[in-house]
């Protein structure tokens, strides 16, 4: 009798074991969890669509007021990424925060006793680790490898035919002071893949401020405007003074991004093939 | 003093003409002027030397020079050699006239037509206007009241863009750049525009340069030697204000040129506004061209923002005048 | 030409739109050329309003103004500037220039706005420096001048103006008694040259011996005109001031003196 009610406690004690999931998050920190989630509170896009993607929509109950994926519609908004409404998320008793790990917001919503998890993709790999990593944490493991599996296949597919092609030079505006994004980040790395070659070297860092005469000597045959949601068209890049000789501007190669596009292009995460193929059609429309 | 000025002046604008993150020579520049006039394409190097580097650094330079004119101006009618040319609220104005038209362009396409330097321009006289209105007492500018009513309006202003910046923070793409001041897209459109305020400014106050000698008798002291004060007051604070408004729409906020240039300058050459006004319109000139110099290479080909630079000139700058008041009373001026 | 008030009332504005108390009340004060006329009273007799209204201002609440028979106010600025010049109390200090500068400014009225001085301004202001002494300190910065040093270079520039008539406001305050008698002795010259000359003055014994005349004020009305010795009678004085005085006779004048206990 009582070796039964060992063995059963044992067991219980395994399983549970088993199910404890424990994870490093962006800021080096271990994130354990007992059992997978119920009620998980998303507080950057990227994150709600992973879960989401994953399958496991129906475990938010809370998401940041950019975030706008299918099937998350009625759930309450939160606030900003930077700058929730901490006491709404607390009164929602979530048992795992998902936040990005320049909110700064690990702490004090740990201080108040929530499980959080601090991280935000910057790079390809990354990305798919990322997936992993929160697959594990909300118990979806196979799904979460399921994913990556596909999206490095639509990748690949991709990149297959875009192998032997001349890769144009791209200048990704971000920001009209001008600021740029440069090697080392998210974009970057889609551009890559895409079959595009940044004007901006890695000495640069990851999101420059650049000199205009920078962008004029550098001549890019494109260049995609990230900042057109915000208000920026070809027009006015057209009219910057010395920037008419640029190729991209003679060839009328200056691409306003849709806002949806942006997103695609700025939210690590699982739409990267997505964004690799809005990139690859962009730049090579005669090959998709 | 002043021949010697305008000699550095020039060694700064040839300096800051070649160098850059593209490195420019006087070929470019007389290639480009050529292939204009006959009309032909420019060559890449030809298109940043005659149409970004040379208007950038005329453009730096005559910000410079009318900041630090209307430094001199204020600090001379204020009778307070820490005065700048923000005192009476331009920079607060033109800053919320500004991101006033990138937090509602999007709803309101008139407003983006008419576009950020012309309603920043328009805002930052309207401030003026406002405080000047605030100040005025029996027929006359009080300057403690204008002060007053400078630190009143200014900052509600800023209030108003700092909450403007935060509820429309989608469209804030560029704006916080634009706050801190640049040369980034100089064209000559922004240099013809800026030298058509700066330098009637310039040959103005020049007029006046006795004039504001006998302010510093006090308003009282002027006024029984003839003077028309509250004229003269409203012309130089007018003049500077027009000056300080159209070098703010066009460059955005630059700090501390319109008070460090003219303070220093008046330490080297003597009170005398005949003397003060033309070294310190030169040196503010210099001094700008140089500090957008170092902006755009210090990293080059990143870009730092130039009020940054002139920010991190100013706190050893004012350290050195801590120290100098310290030596004791025979040395140097309060 | 003289300069006058004809039973002025003057009055300073209020904030309430009541009004004061008037400050002068009924006083008529004619100033001539050649004289020394000294202005003596007790604080708040309305010694330093009768000054403003001298210099355009304050304008009266009622009487005139005179300058060469025409109401003061007709003058433009300048025109009255080269005609009228007026040593303040306690003038404000243009700090850096120099001395020769300082006084300089005293042509202003003469080259006017938007002018540039000619030799003939900067002799009148070498003239002006060598008559008060200053000329030896021509090129120090005015801030580092003792308070003597300082308040000749002030008397300097007004004599620069060449004016018709020279105010004094209380100028021998905060100066040692070699300046006191020194600058009123340049008044004394000034007059002597054809100026007319009104100082402040509070000290009683050098108002007798350096004024032609004296006007005495009390609560804004003149209680007496006429030569020191008649109008500094003790029985007046000691009403005037509000404390017992005795006026003993000496060979240059009155010589008052304070009674205590």
């Amino acid at each position: 009798m009582t070796l039964r009610l060992y063995l059963a406690a044992a067991t219980l004690a395994l399983a549970a074991f088993a199910s404890a999931q424990t994870v490093t998050d962006d800021l080096g920190r271990e994130v354990t969890l007992a059992a997978p989630p119920t009620a998980v509170v998303s507080l950057l896009p990227s994150h709600t669509e992973t879960v989401c993607a994953l399958g496991a929509c129906e475990l938010l109950i809370g998401i940041d007021r950019h975030s706008d994926v299918q099937g998350t519609e009625g759930l309450p908004t939160l606030g900003d990424p930077y700058a929730p409404d901490v006491e709404a998320i607390v009164a929602l008793e979530p048992d795992l925060v998902l936040v990005d790990e320049y909110s700064g917001l690990h702490e004090t919503l740990a201080d108040l006793g929530l499980t959080v998890y601090a991280g935000s993709p910057q790079t390809v790999e990354e990305t798919y680790e990322y997936i992993g990593t929160i697959g594990t944490l909300l118990g979806r493991g196979a799904e979460a490898a399921q994913l990556v599996a596909r999206l490095k296949s639509e990748v690949a597919e991709v990149t297959s035919v875009l192998e032997a092609v001349e890769r144009p030079t791209v200048f990704v505006e971000i920001d009209p002071t001008p600021f740029t994004a440069g090697p080392g980040s998210y974009v970057h790395e889609l551009l890559v893949a895409a079959g595009g070659e940044n004007v901006v070297p890695a000495s640069m860092g990851q999101f420059p401020q650049v000199d205009p005469e920078f962008v004029v000597a550098a001549d890019p045959q494109v260049i995609l405007l990230l900042d057109a949601p915000f208000g920026v068209t070809a027009a006015d890049v057209h009219a910057r003074p010395g920037w008419d000789g640029i190729a991209a501007v003679r060839n009328d190669t200056v691409i306003e991004l849709s806002e949806d596009a942006t997103d695609a292009l700025s939210r690590a995460g699982p739409r990267l093939a997505e964004a690799v193929r809005i990139l690859a059609e962009l730049l090579h429309p005669d090959l998709f | 003093m002043l021949p010697l000025s305008l000699l550095a002046l020039c060694a700064v604008l040839l300096v800051a003409g070649a160098v850059g993150s593209a490195a420019l020579t006087p070929e470019h520049l007389l290639g480009a002027l050529v292939k204009s006039v006959r009309g032909e394409d420019l060559s890449t190097l030809e298109a940043i030397a005659w149409r970004i580097r040379l208007p950038r650094v005329l453009l730096a330079g005559l910000t410079g020079a009318g900041l630090s004119l209307a430094g001199v101006l204020f600090q001379g009618i204020f009778r307070n050699p820490l005065a700048d040319p923000y005192l009476i609220g331009t920079a607060s104005g033109a800053g919320f006239g500004a991101v006033l038209v990138f937090a509602l362009g999007a709803s309101f396409p008139p407003l983006a037509a008419i576009g950020a330097p012309l309603v920043a321009f328009v805002f930052a006289l309207l401030t003026v206007l406002l405080v000047t209105g605030l100040a005025a007492d029996l027929g006359g500018l009080p300057t403690a009241r204008l002060i007053l009513a400078g630190v009143v309006v200014g900052s509600v202003f800023t209030a108003a863009t700092s909450f403007l910046l935060v509820a429309a923070r989608e469209q804030s793409a560029g704006l916080l750049s634009r706050l801190l001041g640049g040369f980034g897209f100089a064209s000559w459109g922004d240099v013809a525009a800026l030298a058509a305020f700066t330098l009637p400014a310039l040959l103005l106050a020049g007029a006046f340069a006795r004039a504001l000698d006998l302010f510093q008798l006090g308003e009282r002291g002027a006024a029984l030697l003839g003077l028309p004060v509250e004229t003269v007051k409203v012309v130089l604070l007018g003049v500077a204000t027009l000056v300080t408004a159209a070098s703010v729409s066009v460059a955005g906020i630059i700090g501390f040129v319109g008070l460090m240039v003219p303070h220093s300058v008046r330490l080297v050459t003597g009170p005398a506004h005949a003397r003060l006004l033309p070294v310190a319109v030169v040196w503010g000139a210099g001094f700008m061209v140089l500090a957008d110099l170092l902006a755009r290479t210090v990293i080059a080909p990143v870009e730092v923002p130039v009020g940054i630079v002139t920010a991190l000139t100013g706190g050893p700058f004012f350290l050195w005048l801590l120290r100098r008041s310290r030596r004791g009373p025979a040395a140097g001026t309060p | 030409m003289t300069l006058e008030v004809r039973e002025v009332t003057a009055r300073y504005p209020a904030r309430d739109g009541n009004g004061h108390a008037a400050a002068l009340t009924g006083v008529t004060l004619r100033l001539e050329p050649g004289e020394v006329v000294g202005l003596i009273g007790p604080n708040g007799s309305g010694k330093s309003t009768l000054l403003r209204l001298l210099t355009r201002q304050l304008a009266p609440a009622e009487g005139r103004v005179l300058l060469a028979g025409r109401d003061i106010g007709g003058y433009g600025r300048f025109a009255l500037a080269r005609r009228v010049a007026l040593v303040s109390q306690e003038p404000e200090v243009p700090t850096g220039f120099t001395v020769r500068e300082a006084v300089a400014m005293g042509r202003a009225p003469h080259v006017g706005l938007l002018g540039s001085p000619k030799a003939e301004d900067d002799s009148v202001v070498e003239e002006a420096m060598r008559a008060t002494g200053t000329l030896s300190f021509a090129h120090r910065r005015i801030e580092t001048l003792s308070g003597g040093e300082r308040q000749r270079a002030v008397f300097a520039r007004a004599l620069a103006q060449q004016p018709a008539f020279l105010l004094l406001d209380e100028p021998t305050n905060h100066l040692d008694l070699r300046y006191q008698v020194e600058l009123l002795t340049y008044a004394r010259r000034q007059a002597s040259q054809g100026s007319g000359v009104l100082a402040v003055l509070h000290d009683l014994n050098l108002a007798a011996r350096s004024c032609d005349r004296l006007v005495m004020l009390s609560a804004g009305r003149v209680v007496a005109q006429g030569a020191p010795a008649a109008v500094l009678d003790a029985e007046l004085l000691s009403a005037t001031f509000g404390t017992r005085v005795e006026a003993l006779s000496t060979e240059d004048g009155p010589l008052i003196v304070p009674r205590f206990g």
